[in-house]
């Protein structure tokens, strides 16, 4: 799930053959380095996109997961709260 | 590789910030930051006139972190300096950031009178009602009965009601946001940064780290909780409105809305 200094995606799914109403309409962009695990952006998360992560920086935080990206609705309302600049939410096209 | 939308106002190598985890000054900054974003891309502000400074305290931290020009100066003193670079070259769109001991404790004089003055700068004071970076002592604005490093047996001072304080100096603008209500600070913002004269903008902001822990709560999560449970958005509160309790909570919105002539005006540099 990515390096230390690279980003971690949520997994896009097979365009071709997922069903059109389960395919991300957003993705969810994590930068590892940045996060310090408040978990607010867990918090905040009116579709529980985002889980705890188990893996952790270089300064031994663990950085969310976006778990369930075909649920997000694009609120981006994570970024909004998150203190640190770790996370964004961009449309998929 | 995508990046942040707004690295570009960051110095991104010097990130991961200083800031404790879940510290509200970074969800400030980002929205303050998202507000500018919006006036740059309408073609209202240009990247190469903003001016961010800064005095000292953790929220003080945040000219290390923008990209753009930015003075990290001393301890209460960052309002006059600002007034000083407007004065200099009216062209440039002059920001404030402190904390409520920078801005209304030691600096609380040159709020006064930057207020009073009408002076054409946006002033943003973090509250997260304590010392901060010295180690969580009272600070002006902390509420009656709060439990802080130095009032072990409860704040038993009045707070100043900064709010109050700003708009009967004659300031064009006064609003009070959250770092629970982000929309609000980037709205608040973007309004300001579209008027003259003397604007301030209070954020109450979570110190999960000095402050929250001290009073009990362990995570940033609980103590964010909390004070957005506190904080009840108004449309058009009244200054009678405004006082800043622990236990009733605290009004967000635009106390204030002048169109008065900026200090830029008054003396013909406009
Ligand atoms: C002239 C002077 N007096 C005192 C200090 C010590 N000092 C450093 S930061 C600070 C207060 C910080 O509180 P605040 O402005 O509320 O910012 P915060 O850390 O809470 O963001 C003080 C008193 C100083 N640096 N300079
Ligand atoms: S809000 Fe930001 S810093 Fe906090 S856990 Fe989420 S990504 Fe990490
Ligand atoms: S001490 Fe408090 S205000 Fe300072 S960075 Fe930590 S959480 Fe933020």
């Amino acid at each position: 799930m990515g390096s230390r200094l690279g980003v971690v995606q949520a997994l896009i799914e097979d365009p071709e053959t997922d069903p059109p109403e389960r395919r991300p309409r957003f993705r969810i962009v994590v930068i590892p380095e940045r996060c310090k695990e408040c978990g607010l952006c867990i918090h905040v998360c009116p579709k529980n996109v985002l889980e705890k992560g188990t893996e952790a920086n270089a300064r031994g935080y663990r950085y969310p997961v976006p778990a369930r990206p075909e649920d997000c609705v694009g609120c981006r309302l994570c970024e909004f709260n998150c203190p640190d600049f770790a996370i964004y939410v961009v449309p998929v096209r | 590789m995508s990046a942040h939308p707004l690295d570009k106002y960051l110095v991104t190598k010097r990130l991961p910030h200083i800031w404790c985890p879940g510290c509200g000054i970074g969800v400030a900054l980002a929205a303050i930051l998202r507000a500018i974003d919006r006036r740059v891309r309408e073609g209202a502000l240009k990247p190469e006139n903003l001016v961010m400074v800064t005095g000292i305290g953790c929220t003080a931290r945040a000219a290390i972190y923008v990209s753009f020009d930015s003075a990290h100066t001393i301890h209460g003193r960052a309002i006059p300096f600002a007034s000083g670079a407007k004065l200099a070259n009216p062209k440039l769109e002059v920001m404030v950031l402190g904390g409520d001991g920078d801005i209304a404790g030691i600096g609380g004089n040159h709020l006064l009178h930057a207020a009073r003055r009408n002076m054409d700068l946006t002033v943003f004071m973090i509250t997260n009602m304590v010392y901060a970076m010295t180690g969580g002592q009272v600070a002006p604005t902390t509420p009656t009965g709060m439990y802080t490093t130095t009032t072990p047996k409860g704040n038993p001072e009045t707070p100043v009601n900064v709010i109050k304080l700003v708009a009967y100096q004659g300031a064009n603008y006064v609003a009070r946001a959250s770092t629970t209500h982000p929309a609000l600070i980037e709205r608040y913002t973007y309004r300001a940064l579209g008027m003259e004269g003397f604007r301030f903008i209070e954020i109450i902001s979570p110190c999960p780290e000095i402050f929250g822990r001290h009073i009990g709560f362990r995570d940033p999560v609980e103590l964010y909780e909390e004070i957005k449970k506190k904080s009840k958005y108004k449309p058009k509160p009244s200054l009678e409105e405004s006082d800043l309790d622990w236990e009733r909570g605290w009004v967000l919105g635009e106390f204030i809305e002048r169109n008065e002539p900026g200090y830029l005006k008054r003396i013909g540099r406009v």
